[in-house]
């Protein structure tokens, strides 16, 4: 320890050559980090300041430093009923949903043998890699007027629900892509909590539903933050599933930005609604982070 | 033998059989319903119905030669195979190095280069579209690259970081204090054991940049569109059975580099748990 703490100093009084060593090995780095500077962080920085430029038609924007386009979005009720609340509203509910959705089936594989695992897996994994467009176009076809669901739901004499074209389609198209994500993290964590807890739990007189909250649901939270934080993340920002399912009548943020860049050409009304939506989703992880924090914590000190 | 243990254990380790079976089952066919469907109305005649009335491969052979999917896999391929080639590349000496950087370098490095997981995709196509239409007024396939190389990076950069994390330094120093040099350490020691890291962080890579939406929707150019762009553009405008088939070919894709995972490196590297 003392010795790895001690060698930079040599480094530093070494001689000629072990500086060109340590530069070589570190040169490498160099390529990357000005590629995410150059290609990332100045585009970033770029679309800040796009969104505080004044926007003129036909014309590049100019930047003036004005918050014009955050007063247009953050006051005007038409954004924010339509654009923020959807997608804080659809985002934080297809969240909850997928993983519930995802929990249960990640419970049931984590719980099969290792050596019968491997079907579902595979299949989760095989859902994820399909093109997100793939799946929201399978999920079309099942929900559209007409389709499987429509008639079964028909068959038993239930009213007619429209589901394609309104928020409810929407809902279950982020569900549907975010479930997987949810899986796939939560399998490898639950199926290495060790069985003895669980038995020394039961052996306490612990039923079912009391082990599954005191002991496996807590253990399992590590692969619970990392599931819903990746789903969260992408559904706050999706687009794909809004323009085709949605038809145009659910906006969320991603696509009003889209629009606002590539349709109208107002780039900077589109800057101001991604840094929205940006700061938006980073704030809502941190809280979410935070009360994870906080809850374990005080749930440690209390026992 | 097997049977019974896996039996009485399994008894004895679900707590509500049956009730958990069913509702495992509802989740497994809400998350595969879509490939399944998308599968059964590729093999319409006419109309697109789930399930299927009057079954035909017709389409299925008719999408393998309608030339602009075709073209759209190709470029989809093309476009996933480098900039996850590239992005490997780049997280190599990232990880290797926050690994033994002091603490505050580890924390501007990991800042930089897990940034773009912080950003939703859709907002950094933004702003790179922003610059280059500025500064060029027109996208193509290299910028298209760029992008994806930024949003493919974070995967590599972690898996290799998960493995290196278990690497005992000990063995390199070993190397070095034989009078290896740092790159024939690298390749003789370094590389072969974080193996496993690199080829899952490639693979990673290459699957994010071949179903990514939101980058390619802002930096595709007009006459070279990825697949997911072709399909979704097609499905704005027009729906006919072929597509179906287009979209289940694209399936079928996706289970063989599933398979080629599974075989590399296992999926384990999914479900978090390293081989």
């Amino acid at each position: 320890m003392s010795l790895t703490l001690s060698s930079p100093q040599i480094e530093d009084r070494g001689g000629f050559r072990e500086r060109c060593v340590s530069w070589a090995t570190r040169a490498p780095l160099f390529v990357p980090f000005l590629f995410v500077i150059l290609f990332f962080f100045v585009p970033m920085a770029w679309l800040v300041a796009t969104s505080m430029s004044t926007h003129e038609v036909g014309s590049p924007p100019v930047f003036t430093g004005t918050l014009e386009h955050y007063a247009r979005f953050w006051t005007d009720p038409f954004y924010l009923e339509t654009a923020l609340w959807t997608t804080v509203k659809l985002s934080v509910v297809s969240t909850v949903l997928a993983l519930v959705i995802g929990y249960v089936l990640a419970y049931y594989i984590a719980e099969l043998p290792p050596d019968r695992r491997g079907f579902l897996t595979s299949m989760v994994v095989v859902s994820l890699s399909v093109n997100i467009v793939i799946r929201i176009f399978g999920l079309n076809v099942l929900l559209m007027s007409g389709g499987l669901v429509d008639s079964v739901l028909t068959l038993l004499g239930m009213p007619k629900v429209r589901i394609m074209y309104t928020e409810l389609g929407v809902l279950i198209g982020l569900v549907q892509i975010a479930v997987p994500y949810v899986v796939l993290p939560l399998i490898g964590v639950i199926a290495a909590i060790d069985p003895a807890l669980k038995e020394a739990a039961a052996s306490v007189g612990a039923n079912k539903f009391r082990t599954f909250w005191a002991v496996t649901f807590p253990l399992s939270l590590p692969g619970v933050v990392a599931g819903t934080l990746i789903a969260f993340t992408l559904n706050a920002a999706a687009f794909a599933i809004p323009a085709l399912m949605g038809g145009g009548r659910v906006r969320m943020m991603g696509m009003m930005a889209y629009e606002q860049a590539t349709v109208q050409g107002n780039f900077p009304f589109a800057a101001a609604v991604g840094i929205s939506l940006t700061v938006l989703s980073i704030v809502i992880t941190a809280i979410y982070l935070f009360a994870i924090n906080r809850t374990f914590r005080t749930a440690r000190k209390a026992t | 033998m097997t049977a019974t243990t896996t039996m009485s254990s399994g008894q004895a380790r679900w707590p509500w059989p049956t009730g958990l079976g069913i509702a495992a089952s509802c989740a497994f066919i809400f998350v595969i319903a879509p490939l399944v469907v998308v599968a059964g109305a590729a093999l319409n005649a006419e109309a697109m119905f789930f399930p299927p009335r009057q079954l035909t491969l017709h389409w299925m052979i008719a999408a393998l030669t309608e030339g602009s999917f075709v073209n759209g896999a190709l470029i989809s391929f093309v476009v996933a195979a480098v900039a996850a080639a590239i992005s490997t590349l780049f997280a190599l000496p990232v990880a290797l190095q926050l690994r033994k950087a002091p603490p505050a370098v580890a924390r501007i490095l990991t800042l930089a280069f897990m940034g773009p997981l912080l950003v939703p995709s859709i907002i950094f196509a933004l702003a790179l579209y922003s610059v280059i239409m500025y500064a060029f007024g027109v996208t193509n396939l290299f910028i298209l690259m760029i992008g994806h190389v930024i949003i493919t990076m974070p995967y590599p950069v972690r898996t290799i970081t998960a493995v290196t994390e278990h690497l005992d330094p000990a063995l390199e120093d070993a190397a070095s204090s034989v009078g290896a040099s740092p790159w024939r350490t690298f390749l003789s020691i370094t590389l072969p054991l974080i193996k496993p890291g690199v080829i899952a962080g490639f693979l990673f890579a290459f699957i994010t940049s071949w179903n990514d939406f939101s980058i390619s929707v802002f930096l595709t150019p007009r006459e070279l569109q990825p697949l997911p762009i072709k399909i979704y553009e097609y499905l704005l405008y027009q729906y006919r059975p072929i597509i179906a088939a287009v979209s289940t070919w694209s399936v079928i894709g996706s289970a063989i580099i599933v398979l080629i995972i599974d075989r590399l490196v296992g999926l384990n590297v999914f479900t978090g748990r390293r081989a």
